[in-house]
């Protein structure tokens, strides 16, 4: 099925949703049995604060322990707060518990990247190089191109003497971002473990290259030149070393050196709040840490964080604002202010902010979604359209971002086009009931009625859901009434309000195809439900009033409308007093019929507006209290003013009234005209 | 060891195998810390419950054979030799440095070293001042080596930083924990090259020798040997978190740093590592003197391959091949020594470890306030892939790992006299511990006692490599030598196990560089080997197979 629109979520909950669909999970009942302990860290003597951080976070995991039922919604709660745990006692360089925590969330997280990338990391700085190398290899397996991963395989087997293992690492690392160096420095200190000195000159000179400011290289190299017999091309070599090291992109090694400071515990204490769904709490931590570190964009983007899960998403919006204020160029910011603009309905800012993400970051794809999603709430639809495409770019084939562009397409008038992506999409995935839907209304828009009548008759005879059927009955309802086939319109229009009792288009619609068919009562109660449904619809309400006059109802029309005026907004619309005026001077009904009622009520009318309705109405209520003389002036005027403008038959209604009025005859029941 | 975290508590001591009442066999010295900062012993947060004020202690080996068997019974004669050794102690040389036959102790303390003369007479009386040998910094090790070939012994001192009790640091780790501080936290105090004129009197050199022109380092262990094959005695100085120094000699005086360009000063990463101890020997048997270096836990204990020619130093990391690296992450090793301790032929490693910080040990508990122990280990050495070698950890380590210390020193020597080296491991805060070998039960051996000749009668020689040729096997390399390991001084004999395979003959290498060769002695005895009573090789002449 295609997923809605709105499929961005925050990360966390995006994870938490993969990991739901890992595998592994099925069979919770022996998950604890899985579980390694959590030695016990002895913190007297530690800092108050570290010790109050890791006692709390301790707290939070025994709880969540205690209230385990296996079931794998817990499973994967546990894991994230595992992992989180297991990040902060790396933060304090407490490898043993960080090593149990982390093996504890990759096994409950299993698809996890990085838990088992930190379990690597931790194993391999406890000299633990097999578990490391076994972590590693797992994490490979969920990110195959992940750079760091690839350099820290070849660097551990490497440290393990399995120099053919390494040396495929490091070679895989010479094609990924950001490890090209740190690749030629592993295979450099290859060749020099494996008594190759000319290959390790040639790899750490190629280091160099890759990265000029690594002068740490200098010393390989001038120690290669030695081995090779290069005295003075080693001693030069060894005259340039520095202490830069060679680096590698490690994001996450870097995000848990940048944890070392106070601030950065205090936020992965609030993470691993809210990894244990202890979000007062995690709110409580990061509230501490912008009021710590008001100047902190990483503080404040976490509370916005936090807020946004508990559902706050105003305050989430104001603090990722907050955060950007800070860090105006940050891309991650502006897609998440933005994205939340877009849930607050606030398309323009929203717009504004990822406008800005992509301009600085053009291959962030979510950014080009959200992007797309503010555009097409502000009928930007073809620009939309182009922001999907930049994001198709990205991620070549997405069938929802195809569907959300054809979409766009068809919003923004290039329905050809959408047809033919929808129709690309069709032959993509075989039948299906919601593009099958969107090429019906493309094809009823684009004046091919038949054909768009067939998809709906198809997808109705396919059966679906009951909101998707409801809305093939309403397409199919409203080209049988265009086509004046009402007999054939009303049982979709009802199948359609049954699917959806909230549909009031299908109300109004049945109304006005029954008052086709004479059915004027049936036609009054359709408009009395869609009234119902909004009673702020004047036009709704006039519809029904119609059909009610229509069906001989005057009394009870003349009582409505005096009703409906005396509303705060006089029924939100100037039809009703003229309606009145014309029921008081026109009625059928000698009860309902007040001549100098309607009169009086017709001169404020056109006192108000001196419009030819208004004008008419005079003559009609003049003529209704035996005033010909002046219903006769009064139509004559009108005539003047309409001939040239008005259409022929309005002119013509109004010179046979001219010819009643001069007959002395009164004009009644005008609407049943 | 007062238990206030003063930054000395986790440094020393070491301790010396020595003959010094030159009846054959090994006597032992240990040094003695102290506590800092004017606590009531009793009352210190470790209270010192021994005689007060502690003191370095001379300890007589009476050996005594009978019934095919040695008993050995140590004699505690601190009071009757006069030593009188009340500093902060760490480390000590034990070497005949006014070449009158009787050796001398040099200890090295922080704040003022001292020279202990040895009167021949079971007593030692103070010459530190009348030498020239104090350094009043803080000294862990020195080497005594005829760096110049004059016949006598120089002191090559080892200093490791500047530290006093005004300028005491509060370290404390990521976690807030207080702990022990790391060297980086203090400045490096530079090393000193003390020239001896022959009769036991000192002039530095250090500026003039060329010491001056490195960059000071962290020194913690020393070893002196001729390194690079040129025939003149080197120094490796292992430094604390800092480059290693690989002190060339260049034979007219001076010494040149080449730690960096040699490959002996950064590991394979291109990283300095916390240095303590260093050792030499030829784990490989491809002649020359390779180097073993104990590290800070998580980082790797490291095995620098020689592979020199003469004049051009050059070392490679070869600690993963020789699977070393693994087992030494979680230890802070600082005592160590080559030293063939199965009696396969081939040099094994022992290496004695404790933690210097909290961060690297267990987390601190009321009942372990001070968990800084840690189990001491063997590596054997086994044939490795490609006809190399490697290290196979021993099980059980050293004998007393079941109840581990916080070990600093190991001391190498034949203490029994049966063949064998044993081992004597100096702990902080607690007992030292004797190790007899048990391997060297039989009369399948023979005992090298490399001697210089002097005026006065002959002294144990240091710093001489030794090569036994066998019939049909490749020759050993041995060092005779008490430098190495951690801030102790070694029995700088050397021992050999036959294994069947005949000695055809023996060449020494004297620090002079002359080179003389003995035919193959006694087995089951210790020889002297004295210098010019062998045959002098011309050169070249030593080369032959």
């Amino acid at each position: 099925m295609i997923r809605p629109f709105r499929w961005l979520r925050p990360i966390a909950a995006a994870a938490l949703v993969f990991a739901l669909a890992a595998p592994g999970l099925q069979a919770q009942t022996d998950v604890n049995d899985r579980l390694v302990p959590v030695p016990e860290v002895d913190l007297r003597g530690v800092d108050e604060a570290v010790r109050t951080q890791i006692a709390e976070q301790r707290k939070l995991l025994d709880n969540a322990l205690a209230a385990g039922a296996p079931t794998t919604d817990h499973a994967v709660q546990l894991g994230s707060l595992f992992g989180e745990a297991g990040q902060l006692y790396l933060v304090y360089d407490l490898l043993p518990p960080a090593r149990a925590c982390l093996a504890n969330a990759a096994e409950l997280q299993p698809r996890n990247f990085r838990w088992r990338y930190l379990l690597g990391s931790a194993a391999e700085h406890l000299g633990q190089l097999e578990e490391a190398v076994a972590a590693y290899e797992q994490a490979r397996t969920l990110e195959p191109d992940d750079p760091a991963t690839a350099i820290r395989l070849g660097r551990v087997y490497l440290e393990l003497g399995q120099s053919e293992a390494a040396r495929f690492h490091h070679e895989r690392a010479l094609d990924l971002p950001g490890a090209r160096a740190a690749a030629h420095f592993g295979l450099g200190r290859l060749a020099a473990e494996t008594e190759d000195p000319a290959a390790a000159l040639e790899h750490f000179q190629a280091a160099l290259r890759e990265q000029p400011r690594a002068n740490s290289l200098h010393y390989h190299i001038a120690l290669a030149h030695r081995a090779l017999g290069n005295d003075s091309e080693s001693r030069a070599a060894m005259e340039l070393r520095g202490e830069a090291p060679v680096a590698f992109s490690d994001p996450i090694a870097a995000e848990i050196r940048e944890s070392a400071t106070g601030i950065g515990a205090q936020l992965l204490l609030g993470r691993v709040a809210l990894a244990a769904n202890a979000f007062e709490l995690a709110e409580q931590r990061f509230r501490e840490a912008v009021q710590d570190n008001p100047q902190s964009a990483a503080a404040k983007r976490s509370l916005a964080s936090a807020l946004e899960q508990m559902g706050r998403r105003a305050e989430a919006a104001m603090w990722y604002q907050e955060a950007l204020n800070l860090s105006p160029d940050d891309a991650g910011l502006l897609f998440h202010t933005g994205r939340l603009y877009n849930e607050e309905r606030r398309f323009q800012g929203a717009a504004e902010r990822l406008r800005r993400a992509v301009e600085l970051e053009p291959s962030f794809g979510p950014a080009w979604v959200e992007l797309a999603r503010s555009l097409g709430e502000t009928g930007e639809h073809l620009e939309a359209a182009e922001a999907l495409t930049r994001a198709l770019e990205l991620a070549p084939g997405d069938r929802n971002l195809r569907f959300h562009r054809a979409g766009n397409y068809r919003h923004g008038g290039r329905r050809e086009l959408a047809l033919r992506e929808f129709e690309s999409l069709l032959s993509d995935l075989g039948f299906h009931r919601e593009i099958v839907m969107q090429l019906g209304r493309i094809e009823h828009e684009l004046g091919r009625p038949a054909s768009a009548a067939r998809r709906f008759e198809e997808l109705i005879a396919a059966g679906a859901e009951p909101a998707l059927l409801s809305q093939a009955h309403f397409e199919l309802a409203n080209i049988r009434t265009e086509q004046e086939r009402y007999e054939e319109a009303i049982p979709h229009y009802q199948r359609a309000i049954n699917g959806n009792p909230a549909l009031k288009a299908g109300y109004v619609n049945l109304s006005t195809a029954l008052g086709r068919l004479g059915q004027f009562q049936a036609a009054a109660l359709a408009a009395r439900r869609a009234l119902e449904l909004d009673p702020e619809d004047s036009q709704v309400r006039a519809a029904e009033l119609t059909a009610l006059l229509l069906a001989g109802e005057d009394a009870q029309v003349r009582l409505m409308l005096e009703q409906t005026l005396q509303l705060p907004d006089r029924g939100g619309s100037g039809y009703f007093p003229v309606l009145l005026a014309q029921v008081l001077a026109a009625s059928e009904d000698d009860d309902v019929r007040d001549g100098e009622l309607a009169l009086r009520l017709a001169r404020q009318l056109f006192e108000s507006a001196r419009t030819p309705a208004h004008g008419a109405l005079l003559a009609l209520a003049y003529a209704e209290t035996d005033d010909f003389e002046e219903a006769v002036a009064w139509q004559e005027r009108l005539i003047e003013n309409l001939e040239g403008t008005a259409p022929p038959e309005a002119l013509e209604e109004a010179r046979e009234r001219l010819a009643a009025y001069r007959e002395g005859r009164k004009i009644r029941a005008p609407w049943r005209r | 060891m007062s238990g206030h975290l003063y930054y000395p508590e986790v440094v020393g001591a070491g301790g010396a195998l020595f003959d010094y009442d030159n009846d054959g066999d090994l006597d032992l010295y240990l040094v003695q810390g102290s506590l800092l900062g004017g606590d009531d012993p009793a009352e210190a947060p470790i209270p010192w419950t021994g005689e007060w004020p502690p003191r370095d202690r001379l300890f007589r080996n009476d050996l005594e054979h009978g019934d095919g068997r040695s008993a050995i019974h140590f004699v505690d004669v601190t009071e009757d030799s006069g030593i009188a050794a009340f500093g902060y102690g760490m480390g000590v040389t034990a070497s005949d440095l006014d070449n009158d036959g009787w050796t001398d102790l040099y200890v090295l303390n922080l704040g003022g070293n001292q020279l202990w003369r040895n009167e021949g007479d079971g007593t030692f009386v103070d010459r530190t001042e009348a030498s020239g040998a104090d350094d009043p910094r803080w000294s862990i090790a020195a080497a005594a080596a005829d760096y110049d070939g004059d016949l006598d012994l120089d002191l090559f001192v080892v200093n490791y930083l500047n530290f006093s009790l005004v300028t005491h640091k509060t370290c404390l780790t990521e976690r807030g924990e207080i702990d022990y501080c790391l060297p980086s936290a203090y400045q490096p105090a530079p090393d000193r090259l003390l020239r001896n004129d022959g009769a036991g009197r000192f002039t530095d050199v250090s500026a003039t020798a060329g010491l001056s022109a490195a960059r000071p380092g962290n020194g913690l262990g020393i070893l002196a040997a001729d390194l690079d094959g040129d025939r003149r005695l080197d120094f490796h100085v292992a430094n604390d978190l800092m480059p290693n120094h690989l002190w060339m000699n260049n034979g007219d005086g001076t010494l040149t740093e080449e730690g960096l360009i040699s490959g002996a000063a950064l590991n394979a990463d291109g990283e300095a590592e916390a240095s303590m101890g260093v050792t030499g020997g030829d784990y490989d048997g491809d002649g020359d003197l390779d180097l073993f270096l104990t590290h800070f836990h998580r980082e790797t204990n490291t095995l620098y391959r020689n592979d020199s020619d003469p004049g051009a130093p050059s070392f490679r990391d070869r600690t993963n091949a020789a699977a070393l690296a693994r087992p030494s992450w979680d230890a802070t090793s600082f005592g160590t020594a080559f030293v063939d301790l199965d009696l396969d032929g081939w040099l094994d490693l022992a290496v004695v470890n404790g933690a210097v910080t909290f961060a690297a040990g267990r987390p601190r508990t009321e009942d372990d306030p001070f968990p800084l122990d840690q189990p001491n280990q063997v590596f054997l050495n086994v044939p490795g892939s490609g006809g190399g070698r490697r290290f196979e950890p021993a099980p059980g380590g050293l004998p007393g790992g079941a109840a581990p210390q916080v070990s600093r020193g190991l001391v190498t020597g034949d203490v029994d006299n049966d063949g064998d080296t044993d081992l004597v491991i100096t702990n902080n805060n607690g007992p030292a511990r004797l190790l007899l070998n048990q391997a060297g039960t039989g009369d399948d051996w023979i005992g090298l006692a490399p001697r210089m000749v002097t005026a006065h009668g002959s002294r144990p020689a240091s710093g001489v490599t030794l090569r036994i040729h066998r019939a049909g096997a490749p020759p050993l390399v041995r060092l005779a030598g008490s430098s190495g390991s951690y801030a102790s001084s070694n029995d700088p004999r050397v021992t050999v196990r036959l294994d069947g395979a005949a000695v055809t003959r023996i060449e020494a290498q004297w620090p002079d560089g002359s080179v003389e060769q003995w035919p193959a002695p006694p087995a089951a005895a210790y020889t002297d080997l004295a210098r010019g009573a062998g045959r002098r090789l011309t050169p070249g002449e030593d080369e032959e197979p």
